[in-house]
């Protein structure tokens, strides 16, 4: 049966991918941390309606992590970008100062 | 064991440190571990009694690592700048250590872990001059052939650890009748990763590339000892796969080809450590042929060979080293008249390369007569590898010829002054070259107290043996013959002809690179698959996986059994769906990317209301806080991160909608398939039994988090921590600016009365949530969230009022409170670690789970406040 959750679950997918596509720091990143609150959901769907509390524990904390990997991969962004802007993702070969 | 590895590895941290004290100190320190552990693996073949697990063959290995690592590190001392001793010693230690590891432990994990760390030391010693590019292409060439022999080792060892069903390498080794099916993988895994390891053909290329290393390491390293360790892992193997043919064929074949290889190779090098390194190439291959012969016989045939080889080769290498010191080339051109330039580094590269050609009253020449003797015992095949070992000490002859001639050569001008190398660096080449003479003169001993017990080892029973110089006029004495005149015949006529052949080769790269179809076609592929393009390599991972998925999806039969209707949602899931929805639209038609970022906080929060429905109280109390400091982060960044418009073309925009599309029918398939197949879970309702009794807590989700799995939770807070820290540094060298919101009376007025509320509610957020939902995560991000605010209107100086402590102090405390709750029943009553402990009569709720809960909390608000900070520039930095 599809419901709401899944349909939702498959525009976050889909969505956060379309984003990481688009070469652009900031759409990337946003694609990264929305492709996370897709996943987020399908675990929380794995937990079932029958009260397995496991995955949530490990949801609460996949959440705050996710949050640290956006904070450092925005650092990242901001450091590149204000060195020298690149618009292009693609043209971002060497990973020098 | 433990002790020794502690020892080096206690070298390797605080080495660094030492060399602050005088030159003269610190030189004779660094070789005192070495003196210490040569004495202590030397010690059990003086007293004939080995220490589980140690045996015959790790202590021979031992002696060998610690004897050479004294005149490796006497002679490092003084050949190292004093900045670079304090690169090179702590890696010297760190490698010794690990050798000891590898040789001295049990387990099979420890086994491979000190395996790995070998080929990370190599690594990092190759990449010694990392500046250079071409050093570090071949550094890393020579970690991935490390690394892919060591897949193969930990997976061979899986295996055997399964058959055997023990950890314990005795065990495994002791391991009986051994399936057909599975003796063949295991040969070929532990084949290839002795073949890596010690470079054998086809994997022979990365040892003369290792070169780059400085020469201390390239003698230590990649001739004496670690190119040695896939001939130990062999013979350590061999009993396993004892008579067995793929195993005698494959080893015997892949070594006769390295062995002919390294040595033509070797015969137009003009480099003289480029030489060595191929002639070392050469001799691991002859140490595979001896390895591979099934006769105990051929055992004693590779003690002496393997105790020959590490002598000389690590003495010719530190001659090299002597001379690319002194002369300041490694060009076997400029070398005429060393004899008379550096008298004592010629001596010693004399004894050396006599042994190498197996003179008489050498140990060089056991080993070889030695060799042939087995290969005569050889059946059948044995003639073919007879003349490629008659070929292979020709060669040998021909090459130290060339060396010999070049060195004695008297100089037209009038001979230079004499520039002989400090005694630290002399002495240790000639120790090194004269311990292969004289050794020979004690075989007696050599015999009674080594040869023996490494044996014994090897085929695990008592064997009595015994090496003989002489054993009266034989076949092999014969083909030793054949092979020395043989040897005379080709200096005589190819000998001269091999200039030519070097000038070929260094002046037609050109013609030969264009000529290299393989070449070509690699460059090719990797410019079209490698070509620096991320969103390429992201369809490569992308369009794989989406195969992959359709696969499953056309072959098991789903669709047919799937009900495709549409469920009916709650009004909760409605409303979330509606949020979600919205926000997914508005990041998609936004035009600002101010809009997008404010659409993408609506996601979040829709997110969060679909928790919220789905009864998962905590979870959504974290998403929305999570997703306020996150569009707090994205604002801060908005501005630099502006870009312009990317171009995308037609194609990557129909291939981007098609797997997107993909990926959308595939998540909805995953989400009803996960609906209707799932997987019982039994820990679940574990812990749901036992929270309230065991945990002392009635949210479950809260429990699990710093009761059950606390080392999990303590993991996660570590790394929180680490990005933090990692982001500090980054941001170290910048300035800070202020820059705070437009004022505006009524935020000012407001904000310290929302922050002191905020506080009070992330305090009681923090002590409900071990019974309801709450803990130290959603109370940490709150806190966070709600003292950036007040930083965003009042500036980073007025926090201080708040609190007390930078950040960074906050992350450093929240971590320390986290491990001593985790430790405190470890340290008091000898329990396993992050055991909770209650105060129950007069404090219900209070006990070490609190404690753990309070230094999640306050490494959560750490690291937000401190992202935050940097992020907006006003980082005290």
């Amino acid at each position: 049966m599809i419901d709401l959750a899944a349909i939702v679950t498959a525009f976050l997918f889909s969505l956060g991918l379309w984003l990481i596509f688009s070469r652009r720091w900031i759409m990337v990143i946003m694609g990264i941390s929305i492709l996370g609150q897709g996943i987020n959901m399908i675990i929380l769907r794995s937990a079932g309606p029958q009260g397995n509390l496991l995955p949530q524990a490990l949801l609460l904390t996949a959440i705050v992590i996710g949050l640290a990997i956006q904070a450092f991969l925005l650092v990242l962004a901001y450091l590149i970008n204000e060195k020298r802007s690149c618009a292009d993702l693609d043209q971002l070969t060497e990973a020098d100062s | 064991m433990f002790f020794w590895v502690g020892l080096f590895y206690f070298f390797a941290i605080f080495s660094s440190l030492f060399t602050r004290l005088p030159a003269k100190v610190w030189r004779i320190l660094f070789v005192l571990p070495y003196l210490f552990a040569f004495a202590e693996s030397l010690n059990p073949f003086l007293e004939k009694n080995f220490n589980f697990p140690r045996d015959g063959l790790s202590d021979f290995f031992a002696c060998l690592v610690t004897g050479i690592g004294i005149c490796v590190s006497l002679y490092a001392g003084c050949y190292f700048s004093k900045n670079d001793s304090k690169k090179f010693f702590p890696l010297l230690f760190f490698f010794t250590g690990s050798m000891l590891g590898i040789l001295w432990v049990d387990h099979v994990f420890a086994f491979f872990t000190f395996w790995e760390a070998t080929s990370l030391c190599s690594f990092m010693l190759i990449a010694f001059n990392y500046k250079s590019e071409e050093v570090r292409k071949k550094a890393k060439q020579a970690l991935i052939v490390n690394i892919a022999c060591g897949l193969a080792l930990l997976l061979g060892l899986l295996i055997l650890s399964e058959q055997a069903g023990s950890y314990s390498l005795t065990q495994i080794l002791n391991l009986k009748n051994l399936s057909e099916g599975h003796s063949t993988l295991l040969i070929l895994l532990f084949a290839f990763a002795a073949m890596t390891k010690s470079a054998q053909f086809p994997f022979h290329f990365w040892l003369p590339n290792a070169m780059q290393a400085p020469t201390p390491a390239s003698c230590y390293l990649h001739s004496a000892t670690m190119v040695k360790l896939g001939v130990f892992l062999i013979a350590r193997f061999s009993p396993l796969f004892e008579g067995l043919s793929l195993w005698t064929t494959l080893l015997t074949i892949v070594g006769a080809i390295t062995l002919i290889l390294g040595l033509l190779v070797s015969l137009v090098k003009t480099d003289l450590k480029q030489l060595f390194a191929w002639t070392t190439v050469s001799s691991l291959g002859g140490m595979f042929i001896l390895v591979g012969l099934p006769f105990e016989y051929s055992w004693k045939a590779f003690f002496s060979y393997i105790f020959a080889h590490s002598c000389y080769k690590a003495s010719l290498f530190l001659c090299v080293g002597n001379i690319d010191k002194q002369i300041g080339t490694r060009n076997i051109y400029d070398m005429t008249h060393l004899t008379r330039r550096m008298p004592l580094t010629s001596f010693a590269l004399v004894l050396s390369l006599g042994s190498m050609i197996g003179l008489p009253f050498s140990l060089g020449f056991l080993g070889k007569e030695y060799l042939l003797k087995s290969a005569l015992l050889l059946k059948g095949a044995s003639s073919l590898l007879l003349i490629v070992l008659v070929c292979s000490s020709a060669l040998s002859i021909v090459v130290t010829f060339r060396i010999l001639k070049l060195i004695f050569r008297k100089e037209s001008r009038p001979s230079r002054v004499n520039c002989e190398a400090p005694w630290q660096m002399w002495l240790p080449a000639l120790i090194l070259a004269s311990v292969g003479w004289v050794s020979s003169f004690f075989l007696k001993e050599l015999n009674e107290y080594f040869l023996n017990p490494v044996v014994s080892s090897i085929v695990l029973k008592k064997v009595d043996m015994e090496l003989q110089m002489w054993t009266g006029l034989n076949a092999a004495i014969g083909l030793s013959l054949a092979s020395l005149i043989l040897g005379f015949i080709l200096i005589r006529t190819v000998g001269r002809h091999l200039t030519r052949v070097e000038m070929w080769l260094r002046f037609d790269q050109n013609i030969k690179a264009r000529l290299d179809i393989p070449l070509g076609l690699a460059q090719w592929t990797t410019r079209f698959f490698q070509n620096g393009r991320l969103s390429h390599y992201l369809f490569y991972i992308v369009i794989p996986t989406l195969l992959t998925a359709l696969f499953f999806f056309a072959d098991l039969k789903f669709i047919g059994t799937f009900d495709f209707k549409l469920g009916a949602g709650s009004p909760g899931q409605i409303l979330a769906a509606l949020f979600t929805l919205s926000g997914l639209v508005g990041i998609r038609v936004g035009k600002t990317d101010l809009a997008k970022v404010l659409a993408l906080g609506l996601v979040g929060y829709g997110v969060g209301l679909f928790f919220l429905a789905a009864q998962a109280t905590d979870l959504a109390m974290t998403q929305i806080s999570v997703e306020t400091m996150s569009l707090l982060l994205f604002l801060l960044c908005l501005k630099t991160l502006k870009s312009a418009d990317v171009h995308i073309t037609v194609l990557y925009q129909t291939l981007r909608t098609v797997v997107c599309g993909a990926a959308f029918v595939g998540v909805l398939w995953l989400c009803v398939f996960i609906e209707k197949d799932r997987v019982p879970s039994t820990a679940g309702e574990f812990f749901n039994e036992h929270a309230a009794t065991l945990g002392q807590g009635l949210n479950t989700v809260n429990v699990i988090l710093v009761d059950f799995r606390a080392l999990d939770t303590m993991g996660e807070s570590l790394v929180l921590a680490l990005v933090a820290l990692g982001t500090s540094f980054l941001f170290r060298p910048r300035k800070t600016k202020e820059h705070l919101l437009k004022k505006s009376a009524l935020v000012q007025a407001a904000t310290p009365y929302l922050l002191g509320i905020f506080s009070l509610v992330c305090l009681y957020l923090l002590f409900r949530g071990h019974n309801s939902p709450g803990g130290g995560f959603i109370a940490g991000v709150v806190g966070a969230v709600s003292f950036s605010f007040y930083v965003l209107v009042f500036g980073e100086s007025s926090l201080h009022k708040w609190i007390r402590f930078h950040p960074r102090q906050w992350i450093a405390g929240g971590l320390i409170l986290c491990l001593l709750s985790g430790f405190f029943g470890t340290v008091l009553r000898n329990e396993p670690p992050f055991t909770s402990y209650w105060i129950h009569d007069s404090l219900p709720g209070v006990g070490t789970p609190l404690l753990f809960d309070l230094g999640v909390f306050l490494v959560v608000i750490g690291v937000g406040l401190s992202l935050s900070l940097q992020l907006s520039g006003r980082s005290r930095a």
